[in-house]
Parts: structure tokens; C-alpha cells; sequence
């Protein structure tokens, strides 16, 4: 039995023999129906799994694969994509090895896309000649289910008002495969890749019946929430409809208690609410919401209040000075978690500041970090994209009329510290990403679908370029000096470039970073973060939090020198 | 919360066990690409 998802990773955890391996050259299939860099990506991240291996990667000619169903009859088209190694050992001996990756054209449900997606595959050959008897591709249940429930959504009469409903749960329980490096880091994930595609997938369909263009975040569908269980034995699928205003059970409540524990298990998460013993400095997990109310009741200043859609409360604190203000904000895409550390701690540093004139608001999602800490007490590890928008299932920054539900803390934030300088922390998949029910890479993400370091990006009103320019330069060669942060981005960045090549982004001191003008901002000038945190724990979200809180401080003292300003603390706390 | 869609899928895996064709193959290489880990 071999893996239908990501073959070449698979051959080499589970068949080739890699004790005395030197050197790989890989010859990648291409498709004139996929992203060139398909089959190359489906391969990542090769390199952890051969760390004193030389690899090496050349793209094959493009293929026109024809067969758009299972086939009943060998159909040699569908055998032509394979990778060809050339392996060499220690003694320089050489040889080859072929490794089918089994795909198939589908017509996506979502978008009527035709799209090159890997699929489950039977090959039969004669035990003496090694000649084929017989081979078909075959619908697996993992492609199956995921079908069955995309059609069960678009075949619904969803009437023409947003939200649809409060929340629409996709459950799935299902035998899978999941990839851990040596330190236990989760590479690949049959259910995390079923999750995203459900999730991405409901929303292109709503987008598209929108008439919204693609990737708009207005879209109020409500929450989208796909529920992947680890299973054994046959495949359950099941949806839950929760009616509009209706109250919405935790997922370890609804799921059915047949569900079996995740492959990847972490002991239950406890954090001290109280302010003695409670070190945010040392935090090393996403906090739970309960310790960022805690931490930001210890603020001194105006208290400042919005209710989410879920009625949850999202709070802010602003506290006037002299020295120009700054608004900033975490947790606004909700499972970007370390953002939500690094602005309580970036602020506890601007509280330090006599003059600091400041307004915070640390979690601007509540809803979609509730759903975050239950996704996460079920796969620790998982990208969990679902929980990224609020309850109406929108981006809460693109929303443009009332009811104003979380996005009103932050226009109350802007309101009460008239500042020109935002700054909002955010995260991005710390692992590969991928769809591999709609053609693998990630429609309209592609450039997110690797981690590339820690990055910044810059949007400016035009009457700010000038001032954005000269503070984003300095600002990147101040963080680009952060310890450990030049050996960590340039790992990331060498292994981003391997796989997608040039990235569409500018390299400043080894910071990658995107500047962009837009007039229809509320502040002069935006900084989002974006460190590769989703989801990662232990020390590697001790870091992440570090870098989001260091970058914080540092942004604010470039701002002030650029006003003049001089009084102020331009020293890191101990 | 309102159930409002269920279903089992059987294993493609179980499937093949039961798939008469097995029979005729005996004795030879079966290859199997599946997304349910090995």
C-alpha cells in the first residue's frame, strides 16, 4: 500500500532505502492543467526527511493528461506522471527509481474548475515479467467524503440573504496519514488538507454565488466550520445547520464520543490567570482568552468595549501621552496566535513609556479564537484556517456597514489614539499548506502555501510614502539584528525559493517585505506582521511571540525618531 | 444545532477485499495508492 498524497515523501519514508544515500536528482512531473510547481511542491519538504542528502530538482516536460474519470483499463497517459531519481550512494554507485503519483482531472464543485488533483490508484502486475495486468485509478472515501459533502452544500437552497446560517459544521471521520519530523514537528496531514479544502471550498462557492470577485472578504456567509476526526473502520460524514441566532456548542460537546484522538496529542493546556505567577514573557501556547483578559486588566488607562457576533466581549485599553500615537492590534485573523502575546507584551512595553499615547486592542476575534482552542484540543498542530474569520464568517478589517460587531473595538481604538501608524500582528502556516482536493496548491495563496521567515508588510496612504519608506528600512534593519531571527528567516527563505522560486516580495537585510499604497486605510501608515506561526508550540511560539513583541517596540521607537521625538526608552525590558 | 445530512462510506480498502476480481489475481503484484496512511 503506498500514499496517494504526496508519493515522493512517502517513497522516501517508507521504501527507499536511505541509509547510504549521497545525492537525489528528482525529475519533477509538469501538467499543462496545474501550477508548474505542482508536483515539485508536493515533494516538500523533502529536505527534512534526507537532512545529509544532496537533492537536487529539474522539471520535466509538460504533460496533457486526458482522462478526467476512473479509468477500467490500463491508459498509459495516466501512468506518465511519475518522478525519476537518480540516487547515489556513498561509493558513488548509481541508481534509478520511478515513483508514480497517481492524479486525476476533476471538475471542482466549487468554482466548475477542472483541476489535477491526486487520487487513489490500483495497479496489478504479473509476479514474474513485472508487466502490468491491470490498473485503475479508484475515488478513495477521503475523495469521497469530501465530495459528497461539497455536494450536499451546493445543492442546497441558501435564499439570497447573508449569513446563510450561524454555523454550518462538516463532520468527517476518517482513517488517515499524518508526517512528523524528529523533533515532532507536523510536516503533512491528510486531515489538516481535508480541512482546508472543505473550508476554502464552502467559501469559493458562497463567493461565487456572491457575484463577489474572488477573494473578497466581505462575504458574511457565517461560520464555516469543517470537523475532522481521526476514525477508524468506515467513513462517517455528517452536517450540522445551526439556525441564525441559534447558541453553538463547543466541537467536544457535539462530536460524537466515537471520534478517536488525534495522532499528534498534546496534555491539556493550563495557564494562570492570576498577575503574581503568570509570566507572558515565558508564554510558549497560544494564550487561552481568559489570560488576555487578565493581562490587559492590569493595564492602567480608559477601557474601551465592542461585542462580537457570538457576544463575546473584545476589549481595548487607551492611554494618552505626548509622543505620536500608535493603534495595536492581535488576533485579528484568529489563529495567528502569537500576534495576540506580542501585542499585551509590545504593549506592557509602550505602557513603560511616560509619553507613550496608545490604544490596544490584543484579540480582535474572539469567536474565531474560541473555535481556534477547540480545533487546537483536537490537532494541536493544524493550520485550522477555519477559525481565521469571525462568527459572520468575514474578515473583520472588510467590513463596511453596520451591525458593526468586532470590528468596532478597532474603529474605537483609531477614534480614541488619533494615530497614523497601525500596527496589526498577524501569522501565516508554519507547514506546507495545501488543497489537494482542488489542485493542491492553494487557489489564489500560492505564495502562502511555504513558510518564508518573519516578513512585514507595509500599506501606506500617498501622503505617507516618504515616511513609510525611510521607517520601513529602518525598521527592518533593526529587526533583522533580533537574535536568532537572520539564521531562522534565511533557512526558511533559501527552502521558500527551492520550491516557488522568487517570491514577489523585496529583501531588506534579510526581512522579506511587501509595500503597497492604499488611500482607503484609516491610519497613515499599517505595518502587518506575519510570522510563520500556525501552529507551532514549545519554543518555537516562545520565538515567534518574542519576535512579534520585539518588532513592536522597535517599530514604535522608529516612529517616534522620524517625529522627532526623543523621550522615550529605546531599550528591550529585562 | 440540527443534523440536516449523514452517511458511511465503506473503506476503498475493505471494498477491494470484497471485489470478486481479487480471485483472478492471485499470485500476482497488487499495488495500492490510498489516502488512508500505511
Amino acid at each position: 500500500m503506498r500514499s496517494a498524497y504526496k508519493p515522493l515523501l512517502h517513497a522516501f519514508l517508507e521504501e527507499i532505502d536511505i541509509t547510504e544515500l549521497a545525492s537525489v536528482v528528482i525529475e519533477y512531473p509538469c501538467h499543462e492543467a496545474a501550477d508548474p510547481r505542482r508536483f515539485l511542491l508536493e515533494g516538500y519538504p523533502l529536505e527534512d526527511v534526507l537532512p545529509d542528502v544532496e537533492v537536487s530538482w529539474i522539471a520535466a516536460q509538460s504533460l496533457t493528461l486526458t482522462s478526467t474519470s476512473t479509468s477500467t483499463s490500463i491508459h498509459p497517459q495516466t501512468e506518465q506522471l511519475v518522478y525519476q531519481l537518480t540516487l547515489t550512494d556513498r561509493s558513488g554507485l548509481a541508481q534509478t527509481v520511478s515513483i508514480f503519483a497517481p492524479n486525476v482531472l476533476k471538475t471542482d464543485l466549487a468554482l466548475g474548475q477542472q483541476c489535477l488533483c491526486p487520487t487513489g490508484y490500483l495497479r496489478v502486475s504479473d509476479a514474474q515479467s513485472a508487466q502490468p495486468i491491470f490498473a485503475q485509478s479508484l475515488e478513495t472515501e477521503f475523495e469521497q467524503a469530501f465530495a459528497l459533502l461539497m455536494g450536499w452544500v451546493v445543492a442546497q437552497p441558501w435564499g439570497s440573504n447573508e449569513p446563510y446560517f450561524e454555523r454550518l459544521v462538516l463532520r468527517v471521520e476518517l482513517p488517515g496519514a499524518e508526517v512528523v519530523d524528529h523533533q515532532g514537528r507536523l510536516l503533512s496531514s491528510t486531515y489538516e488538507a481535508l480541512h482546508e479544502d472543505l473550508y476554502f471550498s464552502v467559501l469559493e462557492f458562497f463567493h461565487l454565488r456572491s457575484n463577489r470577485p474572488a477573494g473578497d472578504r466581505r462575504l458574511q456567509p457565517g461560520q464555516i466550520v469543517p470537523d475532522i476526526r481521526v476514525g477508524v473502520g468506515a467513513v462517517k460524514l455528517g452536517v450540522e445547520r445551526c439556525a441564525l441566532g441559534a447558541a453553538l456548542l463547543p466541537l467536544q460537546q457535539t462530536a460524537s464520543q466515537r471520534a478517536q484522538p488525534s495522532a499528534l496529542q498534546v496534555a491539556p493546556q493550563t495557564q494562570p490567570t492570576g498577575k503574581q505567577d503568570f509570566k507572558l514573557d515565558a508564554c510558549d501556547q497560544p494564550l487561552s482568552s481568559e489570560s488576555v483578559h487578565a493581562v490587559l486588566a492590569s493595564f492602567a488607562g480608559q477601557r474601551f468595549e465592542a461585542q462580537s457576533r457570538q457576544g463575546r466581549a473584545v476589549c481595548g485599553i487607551y492611554r494618552q501621552g505626548s509622543l505620536p500615537g500608535i493603534v495595536l492590534t492581535g488576533g485579528q485573523h484568529a489563529n495567528e496566535a502569537s500576534g495576540v502575546v506580542g501585542a499585551l507584551r509590545g504593549a506592557q512595553w509602550l505602557a513603560a513609556q511616560s509619553q507613550a499615547h496608545f490604544a490596544l486592542v490584543p484579540l480582535e476575534n474572539p469567536d474565531g479564537y474560541e473555535l481556534y482552542a477547540q480545533y487546537r484540543a483536537i490537532h494541536p498542530q493544524h493550520m485550522h484556517h477555519a477559525a481565521r474569520y469571525t462568527g459572520l464568517g468575514d474578515d473583520l478589517e472588510y467590513r463596511e456597514c453596520a451591525p458593526w460587531y468586532e470590528t468596532d473595538a478597532r474603529r474605537q481604538a483609531v477614534v480614541l489614539a488619533p494615530a497614523q501608524l497601525h500596527l496589526s500582528l498577524h501569522g501565516y502556516p508554519a507547514h506546507e499548506w495545501t488543497r489537494p482536493l482542488t489542485g493542491y496548491v492553494p487557489r489564489g495563496f500560492t505564495p502562502w502555501s511555504l513558510p518564508k521567515g518573519f516578513f512585514l508588510i507595509v500599506r501606506y496612504q500617498a501622503a505617507y510614502k516618504d515616511l513609510a519608506l525611510q521607517w520601513l528600512e529602518a525598521l527592518s534593519e533593526s529587526v533583522s539584528r533580533l537574535p536568532g531571527l537572520a539564521e531562522f528567516n534565511r533557512i526558511q527563505l533559501q527552502r521558500y525559493a527551492s520550491y516557488l522560486g522568487a517570491g514577489g516580495f523585496e529583501l531588506r537585510h534579510g526581512i522579506a517585505c511587501c509595500l503597497s499604497q492604499n488611500d482607503q486605510q484609516n491610519t497613515g501608515v499599517k505595518l502587518v506582521t506575519e510570522f510563520p506561526d500556525e501552529s507551532i508550540v514549545g519554543n518555537d511560539f516562545a520565538f515567534a511571540q518574542q519576535v512579534q513583541t520585539d518588532t513592536v517596540r522597535l517599530a514604535c521607537i522608529h516612529w517616534w525618531r522620524l517625529h522627532g521625538a526623543v523621550s522615550f526608552s529605546t531599550e528591550a525590558p529585562a | 444545532m440540527q443534523k440536516v445530512f449523514e452517511c458511511e462510506l465503506v473503506l476503498t480498502s475493505k471494498q477491494l477485499l470484497s471485489d470478486p476480481r481479487l480471485n483472478t489475481w492471485v499470485g500476482q503484484t497488487l499495488e495500492l495508492w490510498l489516502f488512508e496512511g500505511v
